[in-house]
């Protein structure tokens, strides 16, 4: 990659040649248990506002549906890096839920996360707003996980009441969560 | 065969939707004399800088999309234009 300054407002990039194009047929992604039952789930937040009250809602139909099951909770310091505990909680986690992609890097990142977590073997589902849906189904295609699970919801949602995510936003995507995350979805 | 502008136009729709929730605009260039094809990010002044994707990211996911559509793509050029403020977007 090499920079050139043409002004101070206006840079080109070269990126030459870009990266290789992986497979669109290939999916390095997880294999799928038929249940949660029993099983420890990771929550993963990404440090943007709203997707720690998505977590809560969809952690609050999972533990009265699944009474056996466990849950990790974890939040990244920001939403526009990796999660640095990916490592740790491989063979720990047997599934995930990552909240929420609501804006371009943030959601890059996010995606960057649940296609880690599916190629260390952990299912998982990551919550996106629908301005970035597109753009994640192309970057988990370009990361090896074409058929990641992406639950996709409405755009802005950083200001909205804890309460009304956790209740609305959060809980009413349950079923498509562990479908997702299940076999037979 | 040369991508018609139609044709990066479309392929494209969906990094265009991200982009423009952050505040940027995505101008299409086109093909250049070299074989690249250039995007240009325009910050808007809302723009936010911890909005948009990283460079490679974005040049990754612009590859992408292009070659879903049939293109054959070498290379992307990325022309940023435009400052931004720094600062946590919706």
């Amino acid at each position: 990659v090499s920079v050139t300054s043409l002004a101070p407002s206006d840079t080109v990039q070269m990126v030459n040649p870009v990266s290789p194009l992986r497979s669109a047929e290939g999916d390095l992604g997880a294999s799928r248990a038929a249940t949660l039952a029993g099983k420890r789930i990771g929550l993963e937040y990404n440090g943007k506002p709203g997707g720690q009250h998505i977590l809560a809602g969809i952690k609050a139909v999972l533990s009265e549906r699944y009474p056996d099951a466990e849950f990790d909770y974890r939040a990244k310091p920001h939403a526009s890096v990796g999660a640095n505990f990916l490592d740790e909680v491989t063979g720990s986690w047997d599934a995930a839920v990552v909240a929420v992609g609501d804006c371009g890097s943030c959601s890059s990142w996010a995606i960057h996360d649940g296609t880690e977590l599916e190629k260390r073997g952990i299912p998982a589902v990551v919550f996106v707003s629908a301005p970035f849906a597109d753009m994640s189904r192309l970057w988990a295609r370009q990361l090896d996980v074409p058929n990641l699970g992406i639950v996709v919801v409405d755009h802005p949602l950083a200001h909205l009441p804890a309460q009304l995510l956790a209740d609305e936003w959060g809980a009413p995507r349950t079923d498509e969560v562990v479908n997702l995350l299940t076999v037979g979805s | 065969m040369t991508p018609t502008q139609a044709d990066l136009e479309s392929a494209l729709t969906g990094l265009r939707t991200a982009l423009e929730a952050g505040g940027y605009e995505l101008n299409i260039d086109g093909v250049q004399p070299d074989g690249a094809i250039q995007l240009a990010v325009v910050a808007g002044a809302d723009a936010c800088a911890e909005c948009v994707m990283p460079d490679d990211v974005l040049a990754q996911i612009a590859s992408r999309a292009l070659a879903d559509g049939g293109m054959t793509v070498e290379s992307v050029r990325l022309r940023k234009v435009g400052s931004v403020t720094e600062g946590v977007g919706e």
